[in-house]
């Protein structure tokens, strides 16, 4: 027993490794000066530690900790990391939240009411979600350019709806599924319509669900790179990760980038750690036993 | 009242059904079908964005010299290979941390917080952190084996032969822990007795892991061999920012190719054609999926 306990603990030790090893080198790069960078063999933690990265991310000067002369002046890189984070947030939430607004009721829909057509309907939705983004991103350019969306808000909320309603709708659609049917029923006797009873019953037993779905959509819009960098690449809607990009281009620093992109991965975690244990509860569902094909 | 009597009364379940899916399927249409229709249209014609835009209508052209780019042949090859790793990375990190984060021991909902993190951060920031870390002149891997000994001066680990390789290992660290937790959502649906009958038994470890564990995860396999296998076939950032395609053409799949057609050779046309052949062949594996699943139940 002991031996077991004691075999599970260095498992439990390697996957701990392999899994922030990558995140820990690229916090600890960050608060490097540039010369460490290069040291041989590279160095697994920063000998003189310094913010200066991080200052300099967020548009502050940074200074010599010995001399006190000035290294960097401010501005400059500010403009894309704040900008970017203040952009990634306005689209990311309200996608968040239309997300679930749109994909709940579909999900109950299709996951508790039969009705004709629901395995093409599913499909379509299912087929829409699994295209390739950089095989539609030309037209998606060209209609884009044509309407005036490109380097808007509104263009990138609707982009990344068109991802997260569909794939959201497929995941609640197996949760609404193994929900009880009595309560709902029950609701139903006491004289609830259908829409009450989705509102006033379904929807609070489905709250795990409907938790990692928030997660997931606020991770899809948050982390998503490609539409954000052709469509949005350069503009005043410009996400976090183009702005990443962009910097990435324009000044090659690796300290600084890995300041950067710190700063950018620490939303995410953080809505990942809060998120995290529901989703063990998303039962994901074959979807064929709910659509009875 | 604070609904619409419309919702009230008269309205049949399948109609509520229908009402609460509109807003999807004008969604679909708009955003999806449409965009790709579009895409039809622009393989027919070659379009020239350098000066305003010029459409000139070139019928089938665009796939005929599809057929003979040999680069396509090679792209498909590499999107190939990189599908086959990415699958049995995942699956073999996937259920390895699954089954671990299924036992009992200390520290244990501190690990499964910890497993889940990489999957979390972006693709972009996953492929600028390997790329980091699998550097050339300041990477952690040539700093780890230099310390260790084993090599005795810094070389390059992204090389035409094993580029892609790495490519897959990071692109697996990244996903392979949203497998890790369907799948331990499978290992908690084995009801506990079986495995304390199996021990009682005397069945080893192994045996009880393909006896008992392994008929409750076929299921969750499978969709993870699905969606690893949608996920690597139109996954783009982390070539584009991981290697850029190179070396050489080395790791050019066929989502870097159209993007290369697109951006860097300005083809608009021909990569629409290109991403036609990828939009068809995802489409026929989802309803490969769709049909398999259904079979499955009859």
């Amino acid at each position: 027993m002991e031996r077991r306990k004691g075999a599970l603990l260095v498992l439990a030790i390697i996957s701990v490794i392999w899994s922030l090893l990558p995140i820990y080198w690229l916090l600890n790069m960050s608060f490097m000066f540039p010369a460490e960078i290069f040291a041989v063999p590279a160095h697994l933690f920063p000998q003189d530690p310094t913010p200066n990265n991080y200052l300099r991310a967020f548009g502050y000067p940074t200074y010599d900790p010995k001399t006190g002369a000035e290294l960097t002046r401010g501005g400059g890189h500010s403009v894309y990391i704040t900008g970017g984070l203040l952009n990634s947030f306005m689209i990311a939430v309200p996608v968040t939240l239309l997300t679930i607004a749109l994909a709940s009721p579909a999900g109950y829909a299709f996951g508790r009411i039969g009705f004709a057509h629901k395995n093409k309907l599913l499909f379509l939705l299912i087929g829409s979600r699994s295209l390739p983004p950089v095989s539609i991103l030309v037209p998606y350019f060209l209609i884009y350019f044509m309407l005036g969306l490109v380097g808007t808000h509104l263009g990138m909320i609707l982009i990344y709806l068109s991802i997260t309603v569909p794939l959201i709708t497929w995941v609640l659609m197996g949760f609404f599924a193994t929900l009880p049917v009595e309560t709902e029923r029950a609701a139903r006797i006491d004289g609830c319509t259908r829409f009450q009873a989705f509102l006033k019953v379904v929807l609070p037993m489905a709250r795990p669900g409907i938790a990692s779905c928030t997660m997931l959509a606020f991770l899809i819009s948050w982390n998503e790179f490609m539409f954000a960098w052709i469509l949005a690449g350069g503009s005043p809607a410009q996400t976090i990760p183009p702005a990443l990009a962009s910097m990435f281009y324009q000044w090659a620093e690796i300290e600084l980038m890995s300041a950067a992109n710190t700063i950018a991965i620490i939303p995410p975690i953080i809505i990942a750690m809060i998120f995290q244990k529901y989703i063990t509860q998303l039962r994901i569902v074959d979807p064929v036993t709910v659509v009875g094909a | 009242m604070s609904l619409p009597s419309f919702f009230k009364r008269g309205v049949t379940d399948a109609q509520f059904a229908y009402l609460l899916i509109l807003p999807l399927v004008v969604f679909a249409i708009a955003m999806v079908i449409f965009p790709v229709v579009y895409s039809l249209w622009l393989s027919f014609n070659q379009i020239d964005i350098r000066l305003g835009q010029k459409w000139t209508f070139v019928g089938l052209q665009n796939f005929a010299h599809l057929l003979k780019d040999m680069y396509i042949g090679h792209a498909f090859t590499v999107t190939l290979q990189f599908i086959f790793e990415s699958v049995f990375l995942n699956l073999l990190l996937g259920i390895g941390l699954a089954l671990l984060m299924n036992e009992v021991f200390p520290g244990r909902g501190i690990v499964r917080a910890i497993v889940l993190l990489p999957w979390a951060i972006s693709e972009y920031s996953t492929a600028v952190t390997w790329r980091f870390i699998m550097a050339e002149t300041f990477g952690l891997f040539n700093g780890i084996l230099l310390s260790l000994g084993i090599i005795d001066s810094y070389m390059n680990f992204l090389t035409m032969e094993t580029a892609l390789h790495w490519v897959a290992i990071a692109y697996a660290w990244r996903l392979a822990p949203l497998g890790a937790f369907f799948l331990l959502a499978g290992l908690q649906t084995v009801p506990e007795e079986l495995y304390k009958a199996a021990k009682i038994d005397g069945v080893g470890p192994v045996r009880r892991f393909w006896y008992i564990s392994f008929p409750h995860l076929r299921y969750s396999i499978f969709i993870i061999t699905v969606l690893v296998t949608m996920f690597t076939a139109t996954a783009t950032d982390i070539i584009i920012v991981m290697t850029g395609g190179g070396p050489g053409i080395s790791t050019e799949t066929v989502t870097y190719l159209i993007f290369k057609e697109t951006f860097k050779n300005l083809n608009l046309g021909y990569a629409s054609a290109v991403s036609y052949v990828l939009i068809a062949v995802v489409m026929v594996m989802a309803a490969a999926y769709f049909l398999l699943l259904a079979r499955r139940r009859r």
